[in-house]
């Protein structure tokens, strides 16, 4: 079976992805993967002191020593061993540990946060979406980037270890070579065929067990003879559903209720999740991997001290050293040979967990593409600012149908203008081009005549202010939503939310412009409702204070007073702004000098309502009509 | 959380969990208690007796004793891991069935839990003790109490030898242990002291999260520039958690200095002890490395025992929330039906109705009737109570007093199965299902969807074209994160289809709550044909910022303040002249004013 975690790659890709990956997390703090060598090292001392101890007790009981001079010399090493372990635990809790979570943390939130960094248009492209689907199933099983932090230390500790038992057991060593009894090399030799056994075995067992492990679903389904339609039918969503259950969707669940949905719940929750698990028996068959795989990694461990104490006890008993130094060599023995024998699994482990990273930071590396400018958007005091499309075509990526085509229009400084049309008509499309989250396929956009692909984008945006129809307001305090920021002018924010109709609300909140929105975060949080979103999130576009101003569809869930608040006082509010109306109430067109109809990806109709009234085929007079007749 | 359950009857719990979805997961945690009980003990001996092998100087006979002693204690070792292994396995997928199960649950108990109040929170919280991946509630109830089992039995077993040795010995142990048990308890109770500000923590570091993660934010963020904002509140929410970290992790040095230093005292004492027994000929060296072993082994086992206790009782608060919410009421599946309930077109009543959402009153004493197959239109100003009224009439919400009745029947003494039964309600929120089209419209599984029915729903809510055009049947896959060809639809089709949702049901009484906002006005004028056509001859109700729908309505009920201010047809109340004539005015008079003006210079 094809897997791209568990097909053969060179050392040489494997080296690379565990250097990508330490490289990463070692930029967000470079000591903490040396402090953590340090604790390894203190530790490996600290495990071969134990071996001493009792080699240097027996010893000296043996050679006579007086009680009080063995006594003490094994109180001093007590004593050191007590040093040395609270040195580790003083290094690791004050310093490694906030450290590492914290490398974590900030890991994981670049992930997240690139999201909300890289090109617009790439964010639900193909390419974005398959990687995230790719690191998703990544990640699906394992603890993320910690099984990096737990490679390393299992391999650095390790290797620590085997240095520190062979520096302990080079004496016993140079005695068994020098001692030269007849059993010493075919003694040898049958020890490492049984281990090359044993790491054969071991490796065998380990890759059928990741093969089934990092297999994903599609694939275990198919592995098991069931085609497309069944894999489709017993598909489970219970983790999806966990997911919406976590993120506090609720609304679903009075639906299930008044309709009765529940056994359409279950069916497609608990009942698939059985089924799959009958069929596939994803849990029984690799416990079995498993099982079979810990059993040989434990065996050998054993066999392995087996060894170390056998070759040791039958040297002494030849007396080739003192009896007190058994168990230290045997031990330092065993510690060697499960040191080599373990590096070859930590570094598969490491490999494994870096290549399973490798998704991750392919995204962390995107890069944009979209052609970014550095001319500087001249200030204007007078907000004399122009903009026109000219013979701009636009898809979303990944589509077929054009979202504008051949989309031409000027719009004019201080004017208001209206944009109406039916539902997929282009007009969101077109503010999104408007503030560059897309570059258009074909065509340009000009500002004052330039192309805003060459103007510095941050400050190109800066000439706008947008309130979307699906404007997205943060659990955080209501002045920081208004702001869009952690400090912010108190006064200008208590007045944009004033204007947008919200002063007595915010008397009214418990910690005014201090109180959390929704309870995310504080329980404090105050819930509110569409309405006063909508206004807060007006609050916020006025609060930028940007000479354009665009609203999509501003007062879609207001009341008819506060649509009217909303409409009468904007006026006011937008001043000498540029302002653009996306609307299907069309009694807002009675605020725009100026209306323009989309329909399909163009522009059709553009005037003055009494001009376009007054075409009795066209468009906008049938959108009129079909609601103003309720109210003739 | 009020509610405790104990350490043995969450154990019991969990354990009959696991036994209910693998009885041979309980044979392998058996199995597992086994070797974990002698492996340990076994491990101790083999230096024994390799040093006493060693002594006695006989080659052969000492190696076949090392061997064969060796040789068992693999034996177990290879048990113990394959054990293990499958353990693992099982318990992750159980953990699968239990997350299954607690979404069934959501949809059980009753509505008003999983949205607001206290038990809202309850959820969230068992939600995330089964987010936590290997440390989640049900992997802590199957594995501490077995591995407090193991360290149980070898207290006794180690104990035994340790008695043999000296009892005074023995007692000095369990005097030192539970002096260990005092340093632990710092080091818990500062756990514990943190335990709200770590959960805090918690909850904003999952908040910047998914914040991060939302990708509908990203257009939001780049217009206004919030990055700044996100990320120094991260910084400071960060700074704020390492800070937390550093004084927890202070506690656990102090407690562990404390630990070490009485290990000192431990060893020192054991090991002048032991030397001097060996040195006067009492044991044997074998015997000195015997007891060292079980002494120093003696007190870990102790400590182990009193440390998982305090993780069983810390893990018990998670457990707690978890089955505080298991056991949240759920809504009845049957009782008593009332013939009267089902009579069409049905009479509402609402009788001294009061009801808040925590601190704030919503009704008091309110009263309302609506007759049968009275057509009603709803209106208020944002947050009037419309929506909460809709609940409450379903039976979604409880009024705290009065009696809401539908044909005379009071909806409290019919089963909530029953009362659902009668509505076919149209929400604002979307709640569209990641499941093929046809169940989402009839909420059953394929196989139980009339399809002609549903077919007839598509059509006559106006989404037939629609759907042959983009070759949409009802095998096909809404929108999930599964399918590549799973459809999405826009703003204004997805409406239709929860309209569709409703005509299939074709229940006795309508509701629809704000179903156009979204549209353009052509679909907006069909919506409201449409609505005319199904609302015929049944009771129904419309919720709509859009006064035109006034014009299909008997009546026009004005909701402020928790009451009806105004009741009557469109006519009777602009004669009026109140709340609803001036809200209507200020919708309508640009639409009068400039249609007649355009009428005119048409003509």
């Amino acid at each position: 079976m094809e897997n791209d975690l568990t097909s053969k790659i060179s050392f040489r890709e494997n080296w690379n992805n565990i250097r990508n990956i330490m490289r990463v997390t070692w930029e967000i703090d470079p000591s903490h993967y040396g402090i953590a060598a340090l604790v390894h090292l203190i530790n490996a001392i600290h495990a071969n002191l134990s071996l001493i101890i009792t080699a240097v007790i027996l010893n000296a009981i043996y050679a006579g020593k007086p009680a009080s001079e063995i006594i003490g010399t094994a109180l001093l090493l007590i004593l050191a061993g007590f040093v040395l372990r609270m040195a580790a635990s003083v290094l690791w809790n004050e310093v490694m540990a906030p450290k590492r979570e914290n490398v974590a943390r900030t890991f994981r939130l670049n992930r997240s946060a690139k999201y909300q960094n890289m090109d617009f248009s790439l964010i639900n492209s193909p390419y974005v979406k398959k990687l995230s689907e790719r690191i998703a199933k990544d990640n699906n099983w394992g603890a993320g980037i910690y099984n990096v932090f737990w490679s390393f230390d299992s391999l650095v500790y390790g290797v620590l270890n085997l240095l520190c038992s062979i520096v302990i057991a080079i004496p016993f060593f140079k005695r068994i070579f020098s001692a030269a009894h007849p059993w010493l090399w075919p003694g040898i030799l049958l020890l490492f065929v049984l281990l090359a056994v044993f790491i054969h075995i071991r490796s065998k067992w380990e890759a059928a067990y990741n093969e089934e492990l990092l297999m994903d679903w599609s694939d275990r389904v198919r592995k098991r003879g069931f085609n497309e339609e069944t894999e489709k039918k017993m598909a489970s969503f219970t983790w999806y559903w966990a997911m919406q259950a976590i993120s506090g969707a609720y609304h679903h669940i009075k639906v299930i209720h008044l309709y009765d949905g529940y056994e359409l719940m279950k069916h497609y929750t608990v009942d698939n999740e059985k089924k799959q698990d009958e069929l596939v028996s994803w849990a029984p068959t690799l416990g079995k991997l498993a099982g079979r795989l810990e059993m040989t990694i434990t065996g050998s461990r054993s066999f392995l001290t087996l060894t170390g104490f056998l070759v040791s006890a039958a040297y002494a008993i030849a007396g080739a050293f003192a009896l007190g130094d058994v168990l230290k060599y045997a031990g330092c023995m065993t510690n060697v040979l499960d040191g080599i024998v373990g590096l070859q699994m930590q570094w598969k482990s490491l490999s494994l967990t870096a290549r399973k990273h490798a998704s991750t930071l392919e995204m962390l590396n995107i890069s944009d593409e979209m052609y970014k400018g550095k001319l500087p958007v001249e200030k204007r005091r007078d907000h004399r600012y122009e903009i026109e499309f000219r013979n701009v075509s636009f898809r979303y990526p990944g589509n077929e149908q054009y979202a504008l085509r051949h989309f031409s229009m000027r719009l004019r400084i201080g004017e208001r203008l209206a944009i109406v049309g039916m539902n997929g008509s282009g007009k969101t499309t077109m503010i999104k081009l408007l503030c560059r989250l897309y570059d258009p396929e074909e065509g340009e956009i000009l500002l004052n005549g330039v192309d805003i692909k060459k103007f510095s984008q941050t400050e190109y945006i800066r000439l706008f202010s947008v309130v979307f129809q699906d404007f997205q307001l943060l659990s955080l305090p209501l002045g920081q939503n208004v702001a869009a920021s952690l400090e912010y002018d108190r006064a200008l924010a208590r007045e944009c939310l004033e204007k947008a109709g919200l002063g007595e609300r915010l008397d009214e909140l418990p910690y005014g412009l201090d109180t959390y929105l929704y309870q995310d975060i504080s329980d404090e949080g105050v819930e509110i409702s569409g309405g006063e979103a909508q206004k807060i999130a007006l609050a916020r576009a006025l609060y930028k204070d940007a000479p354009f101003v665009l609203l999509d569809e501003p007062t879609a869930s207001l009341d008819p007073l506060s649509e009217y608040e909303v409409y009468s006082g904007f006026d006011a509010m937008v001043g000498a702004k540029t302002a653009i109306y996306i609307s299907h109430r069309l009694s807002s067109c009675q605020f725009c000098d100026d209306i323009a109809v989309f329909h399909e990806g163009r522009l059709i109709q553009r005037g003055s309502h009494e001009e376009l009234l007054r075409d009795e085929q066209g468009k906008y007079y049938e959108l009129w009509n079909a609601q103003a007749q309720y109210y003739t | 959380m009020k509610k405790k359950y104990s350490i043995l009857s969450n154990t019991v719990y969990f354990a009959r969990y696991a036994y209910r979805q693998y009885p041979m997961l309980s044979v392998y945690h058996i199995a597992s208690v086994f070797c974990g009980i002698f492996n340990p003990f076994l491990g101790i001996l083999l230096p024994g007796v390799v040093l006493n092998a060693v002594e006695t100087g006989k080659l052969n006979q000492g190696l076949l004793l090392i061997g064969g002693m060796g040789g068992i204690l693999l034996l177990f070792h290879m048990l113990a891991g394959y054990m293990n292994g499958r353990i693992y396995f099982l318990e992750n997928q159980l953990r699968q069935f239990i997350l299954a199960d607690m979404v069934l649950k959501g949809l059980r108990c009753r509505y008003e839990y999983v949205e607001y109040g206290e038990h809202r929170e309850t959820a969230r919280r068992a939600y995330r003790t089964f987010n936590q991946g290997d440390s989640c509630i049900s992997y802590r109830f199957l594995d501490y109490p077995r591995e407090l089992l193991v360290n149980t039995a070898c207290f006794f077993l180690y104990s035994s030898v340790i008695g043999l040795l000296n009892v005074w010995i023995l007692a000095g142990l369990i005097g030192m242990s539970l002096l260990n048990y005092g340093i632990l308890q710092i080091r818990i109770r500062g756990e514990q002291a943190l335990r709200a500000e770590f959960a805090q923590s918690d909850r904003e570091i999952n908040y910047i999260s998914i914040t991060f993660q939302n990708t509908e934010l990203a257009k939001d963020n780049r217009v206004f520039a919030m990055n700044d904002w996100l990320m120094s509140f991260r910084r400071l929410v960060f700074a704020a958690r390492m800070r937390l970290e550093k004084r927890q992790n202070r506690k656990i040095i102090l407690s562990e200095f404390l630990q070490f230093l009485l290990g000192v005292i431990r060893d020192g004492i054991a090991y002048a002890y032991l030397i001097c027994a060996v040195l006067d000929g009492s044991i044997s060296a074998g015997s000195f490395v015997i007891y060292f072993g079980a002494i120093a082994g003696f007190s870990g086992f102790l400590t182990s025992i009193v440390d998982i206790y305090a993780n069983l009782k810390c893990a018990g608060y998670d457990a707690a929330s978890f089955r505080v919410y298991m056991d949240l009421p759920e809504i009845e599946e049957s009782g008593e039906e009332p013939e009267e309930l089902f009579l069409q077109p049905a009479a509402i009543e609402f009788r001294d109705v009061s009801f808040s959402y925590g601190d704030s009153k919503i009704f008091e004493h309110f009263n309302l009737v609506i007759h049968p197959g009275e057509k009603v239109a709803l209106l208020g100003v944002n947050g009037a109570g419309k929506t909460t009224l809709v609940k409450l009439l379903c039976g979604l919400y409880e009024p705290a007093a009065g009696q809401i009745f539908i044909n005379g029947a009071d909806i409290r003494t019919v089963s909530k199965k029953t009362l659902y039964r009668l509505f076919s309600v149209v929400f604002q929120e979307k709640a569209l299902l990641p499941y093929p089209i046809g169940c989402n419209i009839s909420l059953k599984r394929l196989e139980e969807t009339d399809r002609e029915r549903a077919w007839q729903a598509v059509r006559e809510a106006g989404l037939e074209t629609v759907f042959h055009k983009n070759g949409i049947t009802l095998d096909t896959f809404y929108q999930g994160t599964a399918y590549e060809d799973a459809v999405e639809l826009s703003g204004g089709e997805q409406q239709r289809l929860l309209l569709a949702r409703a005509i299939y049901k074709d229940a006795n009484i309508l509701i629809l709550d704000e179903p156009t906002s979204a549209l353009d006005p052509i679909a907006e004028s069909e919506i409201y044909n449409e609505y005319a056509k199904i609302s015929r001859g049944r009771t129904s109700l419309f919720i709509s910022h859009r006064l035109a729908t006034t014009r299909f309505s008997d009546r026009i009920l004005f909701l402020e303040h928790g009451q009806i201010t105004e009741s009557g047809t469109h006519d009777e109340l602009m004669a009026l002249g109140g709340s609803y004539a001036h809200m209507f005015e200020v919708q309508s008079h640009y639409y009068r004013e400039e249609a007649g003006k355009g009428e005119k210079d048409g003509e």
